[in-house]
């Protein structure tokens, strides 16, 4: 079947067939359902919740598996693929027919780049799959309600921490202290961008923060949300209410259930636990003021070695139950794919294409002479940002417009084969950095603009509405840019090199 | 023409000489673009190469079709395809430098080029082929009128280098890859490839690898890839340097008929060590030395102050030599490469030679009158 599909390739599509298109989606094929089995059979449980994160290390030997495998797909596809060349051969090609196989290069590469994401989707379904049945606002309103009588650290039991009503509240917030003026030197008039200043702020209130005078520990002062990532109908108010009545009323049994249903919660995530709810209400009652004098310990068998620890002592993952209802409730609402990834695919696609129709389009030795070339360019722009720091951008701009200058001057006018090449190449690989340097440039210009008046840093000038805009736009650019990327290629690189190759080679 | 060609076919078979009978029955099939020809033609072969005869019946009726096929009128046969004037280049590194030189070619025609090495041969080819870019002169191809670009050019003049590079994958696939590349697909693409191989007897090889196959069959099959594109001018640096000398004599003739194709005629620039077998095909001979040509035309007129030349090997001595012909106008003697070459003056008559030889009885082993041919040039 494959070798008739080949044949009729071979016979009908040469473009397709050279390209080894049949074999690259079979690759393909097998490689994601690969990673798919792999990444949906990696997930277990709910236990894995707990300690649930995307970018962790955890999938390196994932990405390690991922990227071998790719490596060795390319080489062997790569030695098919140069085979044949019809255009180095002088078969009739025309610019639409290297588009085409441009366009091609770039859908092998996009098509199989993302194995790794194909693992993380498959872990995303199987998650969703055994989370379906789990409802995170009840959960979080049981473990809302149950924080209170967990003592996990004395802190959290402060009569700073305490909110008592809303009044009371507004009224700590209104007495707060001021933040400290931004102070600044007079001799200095240098404009500081508003992250600066905000930076500036927060050192300052960090260090000038007034410290928490010492009261006593008492479970009425209780005044937290445990799980603060889920948006639930209670505030942290309603739930501190209701503790401070229970406890007022000594209402035992209210709290035991409470507790009770924290603990079947915890269960339901797989969170260990050896509490004893008993030993846990007793200890909301030791005295007429409920004061706090035990803490349970949130690392769930840290201790457990120790012989002399495992008589009153009482743990659990309380940490993690609150990361798993967060988590699942980041899962049903947060969507898989991001705009950012794909960028991020996009980019590395296009890059290897450029360079891979490089090779193919011109010849070896310029494409590795430019290569050599472009780490001494690198190490020139380097040198030169020790010496002149940020305008060095500006040099960068110009290098690509003077190579582009020299990459049309020399094909055009039939001059050495080597060094028209060279600069084509070296305009290849950087015109993909000219819009973000420009659009950085802009961002930077179109900034408030701050200056020390009477010690005090004030606004002088607000920032433009472009720099607003490109502050909350930059996938936007990167995925104009990559546009502009395809563009260049197939309209200014790819006739280039079709001029280039049938220049005289002396 | 094409009616001379299938009367050649059928006076090759009437005499017995199967081989030039299928080979230029071959040539007068890929003419058409009649795929039931084509197949009955590989029918036959299949039988042919299964019991080496041919069915007459089979083969009067293909040659029947054959006088039936409408083939378009060659209009572009004798037209001019290249004209090269005063054709200079220079090369810096080495001093080295083709002077001023000019010729003409037709389609259908060879022009061969010979000379010792290093004397501007492989540099003609990569002018004329656009690899290499002229200091001075022109050179003007018929098929630059359709061309939309240099690289469309340069993809109409087909250039062999004397080391041909290696092909990777199956050596079919290879053909019908460049076919396919040249819009030549489906079943239209399998039939010309089987063609081209039977027509330079690759077909016992189709099956094998680039590595299984000798240097000379290798040449074949990038000739056969080569014919496949169609050229416009095909350029061959050293074609014969890997080829037997039985089959350097078969290539070359093989490649002339080919270049008399009536659909498409191609113009045949060749360079070669194998003098006597390059001018027996070309139409014009270069000769270059240092980079300067000198030219040998087919059917040249001798001219009347033209020395006679003659090539011999011979038992007898020099003395003995210069004694028997200097009575008959024997102006000068040479020993070169273990021939003697013998110039008479102008007028001399060749009959005189000859009945010289036979009455002194001399033991000549080989005989050549070179008056007017290129190997005079190559005597100092």
């Amino acid at each position: 079947m494959i070798k008739k599909i080949n044949q009729y390739l071979l016979l009908n599509h040469p473009l397709l067939w050279n390209i080894k298109i049949v074999q690259v989606i079979i690759f393909s094929l097998i490689c994601h359902s690969f990673f798919f089995f792999f990444g949906y059979n990696s997930v277990q449980g709910l236990s894995v919740f707990k300690d649930y994160g995307y970018s962790g290390f955890e999938h390196f030997p994932v990405i390690l598996l991922g990227i071998l495998i790719l490596s060795l797909g390319l080489i062997v596809w790569l030695i098919y693929y140069l085979r044949h060349n019809a255009f180095k051969s002088f078969y009739p090609v025309t610019k639409s027919r290297l588009r085409k196989e441009f366009v091609l290069v770039f859908l092998v590469f996009i098509i199989n780049i993302p194995i790794f994401h194909t693992y993380l989707y498959a872990r995303h379904l199987k998650l969703l799959k055994i989370s379906a049945h789990l409802n995170t606002e009840e959960d979080a309103n049981i473990v809302n309600l149950a924080a209170a009588f967990i003592p996990t650290s004395s802190n959290k039991y402060d009569s700073q921490n305490c909110c008592d009503s809303i009044e009371a509240r507004a009224e700590r917030e209104r007495n707060m202290p001021l933040p400290p003026p931004d102070y600044c030197d007079l001799n200095s008039s240098e404009p500081v961008s508003v992250e600066e200043t905000t930076a500036a702020v927060a050192t300052t209130e960090a260090t000038t923060a007034p410290s928490s005078s010492y009261s006593e520990y008492l479970y009425g002062n209780y005044c937290q949300k445990a799980i603060d990532q889920v948006e639930y109908k209670q505030d942290a108010l309603d739930y501190h209410q209701t503790v401070k009545r229970w406890l007022k009323n000594k209402e035992r049994d209210s709290i035991k259930i409470c507790l009770q249903a924290y603990f079947k919660t915890m269960d339901k995530y797989h969170a260990k636990h050896n509490v004893e709810i008993d030993t846990l209400v007793a200890w909301c009652f030791a005295d007429d003021k409920n004061t706090v004098y035990h803490e349970v310990s949130t690392y769930y068998g840290a201790l457990q070695e120790f012989e002399f620890a495992k008589m009153n002592y009482m743990e659990g993952e309380f940490d993690a139950i609150n990361y798993s209802i967060n988590n699942v409730h980041n899962l049903k609402t947060e969507g898989f794919f991001s705009a950012q990834q794909t960028i991020i695919y996009l980019y590395i696609a296009l890059g290897l294409s450029i360079l891979l129709i490089l090779f193919r389009f011109t010849s070896l030795k310029p494409w590795i002479s430019a290569i050599i070339g472009s780490g001494v360019w690198g190490i020139v722009f380097g040198l030169l940002t020790f010496t002149f720091d940020e305008d060095i951008q500006y040099v960068l701009i110009l290098f690509i417009f003077v190579s582009l200058f020299f990459a049309i001057q020399l094909i055009r006018s039939k001059q050495s084969k080597l060094f028209s090449a060279l600069w084509l190449h070296w305009f290849s690989f950087s015109f993909l950095g000219f819009l973000p340097i420009l659009t950085y440039n802009i961002y930077r210009a179109t900034g408030e603009i701050n200056k020390c008046i009477n010690h005090v840093w004030i606004t002088v000038r607000p920032a433009y509405p472009i720099h607003d805009w490109i502050n909350s736009n930059w996938d936007t650019i990167g995925l104009i840019n990559w546009s502009i990327g395809i563009l260049v290629t197939l309209f200014v690189i790819i006739p280039l090199c079709f001029r280039w190759q049938a220049n005289p080679s002396e | 023409m094409n009616t001379l060609k299938i009367q050649h076919v059928k006076d090759c078979f009437e005499h017995g000489d199967q081989n030039l009978g299928i080979r230029r029955l071959i040539d007068c099939v890929m003419d058409t673009n009649d795929l039931s020809i084509q197949q009955n033609l590989l029918d036959l072969l299949d039988v042919y190469e299964s019991s080496n005869t041919i069915d007459a019946n089979d083969l009067d009726r293909l040659i029947q079709k054959l006088n039936q096929y409408p083939y378009p009128d060659n209009s572009m046969r004798n037209s001019s395809l290249l004209e090269v004037n005063n054709l200079e280049k220079k090369y810096q590194s080495s001093q080295f430098k083709i002077s001023p030189l000019s010729f003409t070619l037709k389609y259908g025609e060879v022009v061969g080029l010979v000379g010792e090495n290093g004397n501007g041969k492989t540099s003609l080819l990569r002018l004329l082929c656009k690899d290499l870019e002229p200091d001075a002169g022109s050179i003007k191809y018929a098929a630059e009128q359709g061309s939309k670009s240099l690289f469309d050019l340069r993809s109409r003049l087909v250039y062999i280098p004397q080391r041909v590079p290696r092909w990777y994958g199956s050596l079919m696939d290879n053909l019908h890859f460049t076919l396919s590349s040249y819009g030549i697909t489906g079943q239209e693409n399998l039939m010309r490839a089987e063609l081209i191989i039977a027509r330079l007897g690759l077909r016992p090889f189709k099956n094998h690898t680039w590595n299984s196959i000798s240097s000379g069959y290798r040449t074949r099959f990038e000739l056969a890839k080569s014919l496949l594109r169609k050229p416009e001018l095909m350029l061959l640096d050293e074609p014969l340097s890997n080829l037997d000398i039985i089959s350097q004599q078969t290539i070359l003739q093989d490649l002339k008929y080919m270049s008399e194709s009536t659909t498409h005629p191609f113009g045949l620039v060749l360079s070669s060590q194998q003098l006597y077998e390059v001018e027996k095909i070309s139409d014009l001979v270069i000769f270059l030395r240092q980079g300067e040509a000198q030219y040998q035309y087919k059917n040249q007129d001798l001219q009347e102050d033209q020395e006679l030349i003659f090539e011999m090997e011979i038992e007898e001595s020099r003395e003995t030599i210069a004694k028997t012909f200097d009575a008959i106008g024997m102006t000068q003697i040479q020993f070169n490469g273990g021939v003697y070459v013998l110039h008479f003056k102008a007028g001399t008559a060749v009959n005189e030679i000859f009945t010289t030889i036979s009455e002194k009885k001399l033991n000549v082993n080989y005989l050549r009158n070179i008056t007017q041919s290129s190997r005079r040039f190559f005597i100092q």
